[in-house]
C-alpha cells in the first residue's frame, strides 16, 4: 500500500500495457474501452454532485423561498417536525440533531476503534490460522446482519440493563445505548478493512523488522501498523461514516428527545432519526420538507468533509512514511 | 496517464469541492418546483360512476362489480380498526384490494395532500393550514367522523401509588409543569415522558386539546419528551420504565399483553370522580380525554367519482362496519 515502490510499479505497468498493445493492434478499440472506464469513474462524481445538488436545491428553498430565518435553523435548540407553513410555529433547528449525531458517533468510535483495530491486529498478526478464519468469518457474518435486528436486540437486552444499572436517558434509551450498539455494527467493518490493510504490508517489512531484533509486538507497533496506517485510517473513517449514517438503530435506541442533549447519557434524536421520523409529515407545501432536505445536506457535507480531511491527513502521513 | 499528470490528487479533490460548492450555489438560484402530481386526478380508475339513487339498495348491486385497489394511510390509532374493516370489506368484494399504513395522522394527511392516497385516516381534526395546503393541491378535504375514541393514559404496572389523575394534572405532566410523581401522590421519582412523534395525530391532539385546553393557548409539550416512532414502541418503553408515562388509543392497548402497562383513571376536575377509559365512559362523557376519529377524502365520499372510496366509507358507516369498531373499544358515531 503505502510501501509501493513507484519505479518498479511504473515499469510493471508499462510492460503490461506494452504487451497488451502488441497483442491487439486496434488502438481505436482501446480508446473506446479507456473512455468507457473513464466515464464509469466519472459517474461516481456526477452522482455525488447530483445528490448534493438535489439536497441543496430542495433544502435552500427553506431560506430563500420560504424565508425561514437562517439563524433560527442553525441555533434553535429543538427539532420539531411539524407539518406547518407558519414560520412562527415551525420550531426546527439543526443544532439538537447535530449534537445528538456527534454524541452517538463519539460513543461509537470510543468503543469500536480500539475493539476493531485490536481484533484486526490479532487476527492478522498473532492468531493461528484457524482462529483467524473463525473470527474473520464471524465478523463478515456480523457485517451482514440488518441493523434493525441490532436495534431490536439492543432494545430487549441492552436497554433494560442500562436502565437498571445506570438509569441513563429515557428508561435506558439514550445516545450512549445507541452508540454502544452502533459500535457493534461498525466493528466488523473496521476489522475487515483494517485486516486487509495489515495483510497488504509486504513480507520483507516484517522480515527486516525481525532481522533488526524486534520482537512480535515491536514489529507490529513500529513497522506493521505504520506501514498499514492509511488502510487503518480508512477503516476508522468508514466506521465513523457508518455511525453518522446509521438510522434504524438510533431511531429505536436513542430515546427520541428532540431537544439538545447535553450528555451522551441523555435521550436524543439524531439527524438520521429526525429525517426518518419526520418525512411522513413533510408535505410539498410545508416548511418541514426543505428543512429535512437541509438536514440531509448538512449530514452529507459532514461525511464529505470528514472523508476529505482524512484523505489529506493520509496523504501527509504517506509522504512522511515514503521518505 | 495524461490526466494524472496535470491533475494531482489534491487538485482533483479541490476541483471536486469547488464543483460541489458550485452545485450548492446553483441550487440557491434555481427555484423550480419539481413536485410531481400537480394536476393529476386522484382517482386512477373510475370505470363506473355508480349512480346514487337509493343509497343502500343500489350500493349493494354496484358492489358486486367492484374491483381495483384502494390505499389508506394515516393514524395508527385508526389502523387496528381499518385492518379489521378491510378484512370484512375484502371478504364482501373478492376483487378488491385495500391496503393501509399507520404512519400517523399527520403523515396520512400529508400523503393525502401529496395525492398519494385517496383516504387519510386521522385521530385529530385536520388543521387549517393542512386544509390550505390541500386546497392549493386542488383537493377539497371532506371529514367523515367514523368513531369516538378514548385516549388511555398508561404508566408502569408497579406505579400504583398514583391512584388517578385529573385532566389538568395530565396536561401539566406532559407540559413539564409537574415533573415528579410525588406531586401527584406517587413515589419520589422524576417522571419520564414518552410521547408519539410529530407524525401522530394523538401527539397533536394531546398538545392542542389537553395541554392547551387546560393551560392556555401558549402552553406546549415539555422539551424533555421522548418521541417514539409508534404506539407499540411507547407502550414497550412504559412497560419497562417504572417512572414512565405514555398515552395510546384504546385500540392500541391490544398491541402488548394485558397487564404490561397500567391504564390510569382520569377525572374531569378535582371535584369529580375518576374513570377508566371505555366505550361506556366516553359515551356518558365521564372520561374527559376522548376525541373523534376521522377519514378524510377529496369531497363528500357519497358523491365520490371513485366507487371504491364511496363503497368503503359506506361500509364503515354501516351497522356492520360500526360493530367492528365497537369490538376494539371505539364508540360508534350514531
Amino acid at each position: 500500500m503505502a510501501a509501493a515502490q513507484p519505479a518498479t510499479d511504473e515499469v510493471a505497468r508499462r510492460s503490461l500495457s506494452e504487451s497488451v498493445r502488441r497483442r491487439r493492434s486496434g488502438a481505436a478499440w482501446e480508446g473506446v474501452v479507456e473512455a468507457t472506464i473513464y466515464a464509469t469513474g466519472l459517474f461516481t462524481i456526477v452522482l455525488l454532485v447530483g445528490i448534493l445538488f438535489l439536497l441543496g436545491q430542495q433544502g435552500l428553498r427553506l431560506f430563500f423561498e420560504m424565508d425561514y430565518p437562517i439563524g433560527k435553523f442553525f441555533t434553535f435548540g429543538n427539532a420539531i417536525t411539524d407539518n406547518t407553513t407558519d414560520i412562527e410555529k415551525f420550531r426546527f433547528g439543526i443544532l439538537a440533531p447535530l449534537i445528538a449525531t456527534m454524541w452517538v458517533t463519539l460513543v461509537t468510535l470510543i468503543i469500536a476503534v480500539p475493539l476493531g483495530l485490536a481484533t484486526a491486529v490479532y487476527i492478522s498478526e498473532l492468531a493461528p490460522p484457524r482462529v483467524r478464519l473463525l473470527i474473520k468469518s464471524a465478523a463478515e457474518l456480523l457485517a451482514g446482519v440488518p441493523t434493525v435486528l441490532f436495534g431490536f436486540v439492543g432494545l430487549f437486552l441492552l436497554v433494560p440493563f442500562v436502565r437498571d444499572q445506570f438509569g441513563w436517558g429515557a428508561g435506558g434509551m439514550s445516545g450512549m445505548t445507541a452508540g454502544i450498539v452502533v459500535a457493534f455494527i461498525a466493528v466488523p467493518l473496521i476489522i475487515s478493512i483494517a485486516d486487509d490493510a495489515l495483510q497488504a504490508v509486504p513480507l520483507d517489512f516484517k522480515e527486516n523488522a525481525y532481522a533488526l531484533g524486534c520482537n512480535k509486538l515491536q514489529a507490529i507497533w513500529f513497522v506493521i501498523i505504520p506501514a498499514a496506517i492509511s488502510g487503518i485510517t480508512a477503516a476508522v473513517m468508514l466506521g465513523m461514516a457508518r455511525a453518522i449514517g446509521e438510522t434504524m438503530t438510533v431511531l429505536i435506541l436513542a430515546g427520541g428527545n428532540s431537544s439538545i442533549p447535553e450528555a451522551p447519557t441523555e435521550s436524543m434524536r439524531t439527524m438520521t432519526a429526525t429525517i426518518a421520523s419526520g418525512f411522513g409529515n413533510a408535505s410539498a407545501y410545508s416548511l418541514l420538507r426543505p428543512a429535512l432536505f437541509m438536514t440531509g445536506a448538512v449530514l452529507f457535507l459532514i461525511t464529505l468533509f470528514t472523508t476529505v480531511l482524512a484523505d489529506l491527513v493520509l496523504d501527509k502521513q504517506r509522504k512522511k512514511f515514503a521518505r | 496517464m495524461v490526466f494524472k499528470r496535470f491533475l494531482g490528487k489534491r487538485t482533483l479533490l479541490l476541483a471536486l469541492m469547488v464543483g460541489l460548492m458550485g452545485a450548492l450555489l446553483v441550487a440557491c438560484g434555481s427555484d423550480e418546483e419539481s413536485d410531481s402530481g400537480d394536476g393529476e386526478a386522484t382517482t386512477p380508475t373510475a370505470t363506473e360512476a355508480s349512480g346514487g339513487g337509493e343509497a343502500t339498495a343500489s350500493a349493494t348491486e354496484a358492489m358486486q362489480e367492484l374491483s381495483g385497489s384502494l390505499n389508506i394511510e394515516g393514524s395508527s390509532t385508526v389502523a387496528p380498526y381499518t385492518r379489521l374493516a378491510i378484512e370484512a370489506f375484502e371478504a364482501a368484494h373478492p376483487d378488491v384490494t385495500v391496503t393501509t399504513g399507520e404512519i400517523g395522522s399527520g403523515g396520512g394527511i400529508t400523503a393525502f395532500i401529496n395525492k398519494e392516497v385517496p383516504i387519510a385516516a386521522a385521530s385529530r381534526q385536520i388543521k387549517q393550514e393542512e386544509i390550505d395546503q390541500a386546497k392549493a393541491a386542488g383537493l377539497d378535504p371532506f371529514e367523515t367522523t367514523i368513531f369516538r375514541d378514548a385516549l388511555a393514559i398508561v404508566v408502569h404496572p408497579s406505579n400504583t401509588a398514583v391512584e388517578s389523575l385529573t385532566f389538568e394534572q395530565v396536561a401539566k405532566i406532559f407540559a413539564g409543569e409537574i415533573t415528579n410523581w410525588s406531586e401527584v401522590g406517587g413515589n419520589d421519582a422524576d417522571i419520564v415522558l414518552y410521547t408519539r412523534n410529530e407524525e401522530s395525530g394523538t401527539f397533536a391532539y394531546l398538545e392542542e386539546d389537553v395541554i392547551q385546553k387546560a393551560l392556555g393557548k401558549e402552553a406546549e409539550y415539555s422539551a424533555d419528551i421522548n418521541k417514539q416512532a409508534n404506539a407499540p414502541a411507547g407502550l414497550t418503553a412504559v412497560a419497562g420504565d417504572p417512572n414512565g408515562i405514555f398515552y395510546a388509543g384504546l385500540g392500541n392497548l391490544s398491541d402488548i399483553p394485558a397487564g404490561a402497562v397500567r391504564v390510569i383513571p382520569i377525572a374531569k376536575d378535582d371535584s369529580s370522580e375518576a374513570f377508566e377509559p371505555s366505550e361506556a365512559t366516553v359515551a356518558s362523557g365521564d372520561y374527559p380525554i376522548a376525541r373523534g376519529l376521522f377519514y378524510y377524502t377529496d369531497g363528500d365520499p357519497a358523491q365520490s367519482s371513485d366507487p371504491l372510496v364511496k363503497a368503503y366509507i359506506e361500509f364503515v358507516l354501516s351497522p356492520e362496519g360500526q360493530a367492528i369498531g365497537e369490538e376494539i373499544g371505539f364508540l360508534p358515531v350514531n
